[in-house]
């Protein structure tokens, strides 16, 4: 079964009173839904504490869940909105977390992967929450033009406008760090 | 710089970056980077902006997430009467944050955040409830479920705040009181709408030590839950 039907027919049967079914929902997006959340808020607590929220927040309102969208489109749009909400209440300043990088090249590259993806990490958190937040969908779990319109609630020009702003922001942000990516 | 590109090559771009584009609209998009500055510019953004991603990795997610997440959840019924409330809408919109935790903050007299703190909450004086609910000890990883037939209360305790969600499946307001004992100031009364969802975050020092006394009552002052929580550093 293709993975939208699955996730059509979950929410059908926790819409049938079946907690279980809502249960693979959960499982199934728990890690792109935390790590969504992490990428905008930048510290796992919060990232685990609007991650549970959503989850939540999904649930109570099941009955409102459009199925012509796609079920993580809609959870993406929970999501986002949840860890925007608290980044608003949280310290405007918070650094990102050092994650270890598993890698099987040397020890000189793995340190080299390391550095880049924590002042990548670093460079991500000057972006704006907004800005942020639409890098990580577009690039990091790859939704489209349309999912993305559906998950900021704007139209589809307006996305392409502000994915083009935010890409700009973005290098601009790179080449103040002087960050390089090989060709 | 955006209305100046077609959306026909706005999508060859981001085709380009997903790696799904064919020959022939690689070389389209070629050609019509090289005749337009605001093309190349876009195209080589949206590829670094690629590859600045491809850079991150993923978060393991917390273990035991997805049980707490499932633990937290509003019992069936109350569920149901949400979605009853809930059916008319348009679509789902979050609801923008309420300014609870300032003016919680104010109310209190508390100092801003005490980082680091470890609070332990534990539920006590089961029996006090009316409807019969018993409350059940939670600690930071875990959620405290209560309320009444059709008011659903989740509790948890979030770094340095108690986090108290609300689900009301009534026709008419509840009135939502705190009574903290380790101060004298009276926290405000909350109201949850009729059929509304909502969210109060109590932040708590280490010094906030004691019972906090959480009761929800009707417009008439029945009394449709009454918990009492330890609170503990």
């Amino acid at each position: 079964m293709h993975d939208d039907e699955q996730d059509r027919l979950m929410v059908e049967q926790t819409l049938n009173g079946d907690r279980n079914a809502f249960g693979g929902l959960v499982r199934k997006y728990e890690r792109p839904v935390y790590n969504a959340a992490y990428r905008i808020l930048g510290n796992p607590p919060d990232a685990e504490d609007a991650a549970q929220t959503a989850f939540a927040k999904a649930f109570e309102n099941l009955g409102m869940y459009r199925p012509e969208y796609r079920f993580y489109s809609w959870m993406y749009r929970i999501a986002v909105n949840e860890a925007l909400n608290l980044r608003k209440k949280r310290r405007p300043s918070q650094d990102i977390d050092v994650v270890p990088v598993e890698s099987d090249s040397s020890p000189e590259l793995a340190l080299h992967e390391q550095e880049q993806e924590e002042r990548v990490g670093k460079a991500m958190m000057d972006l704006s929450p907004e800005d942020r937040a639409l890098i990580l969908l577009r690039h990091y779990q790859d939704l489209s033009y349309r999912d993305l319109a559906f998950v900021f609630e704007v139209p589809e020009k307006t996305i392409k406008s502000r994915l083009f702003t935010a890409r700009s922001r973005l290098r601009v942000i790179c080449e103040s760090q002087q960050i390089r990516f090989e060709a | 710089m955006t209305e100046h590109i077609s959306d026909d090559i706005a999508l060859l771009i981001e085709a380009d970056v997903d790696g799904l584009i064919t020959e022939a609209q690689a070389r389209e998009l070629a050609q019509a980077a090289a005749a337009d500055p605001a093309i190349a510019t876009a195209l080589a953004d949206a590829r670094l902006a690629e590859q600045f991603m491809a850079t991150q990795t993923d978060l393991p997610v917390p273990e035991g997430f997805a049980d707490r997440v499932m633990a937290a959840l509003p019992e069936r019924a109350v569920w149901e009467a949400a979605a009853r409330t809930s059916s008319d809408a348009r679509h789902y919109a979050v609801r923008p944050a309420r300014p609870t935790r300032s003016r919680w903050t104010l109310g209190l007299g508390f100092a801003a955040i005490a980082a680091c703190v470890l609070v332990v909450v534990m539920v006590i004086a089961p029996g006090t409830n009316p409807d019969g609910i018993q409350a059940t000890m939670i600690t930071p990883d875990r959620a405290l479920t209560t309320g009444s037939e059709d008011v659903s209360i989740s509790i948890r305790q979030v770094a340095d705040e108690i986090v108290v969600h609300v689900i009301s499946g009534r026709s008419e307001p509840v009135q939502l009181a705190f009574d903290p004992s380790w101060t004298s100031t009276p926290v405000p009364v909350e109201i949850v709408a009729a059929g509304a969802t909502d969210e109060y975050r109590l932040p708590v020092r280490p010094s906030d030590s004691g019972s906090l006394i959480l009761t929800g009552t009707t417009p008439d002052g029945e009394v449709l839950f009454r918990n009492e929580l330890q609170v503990q550093p």
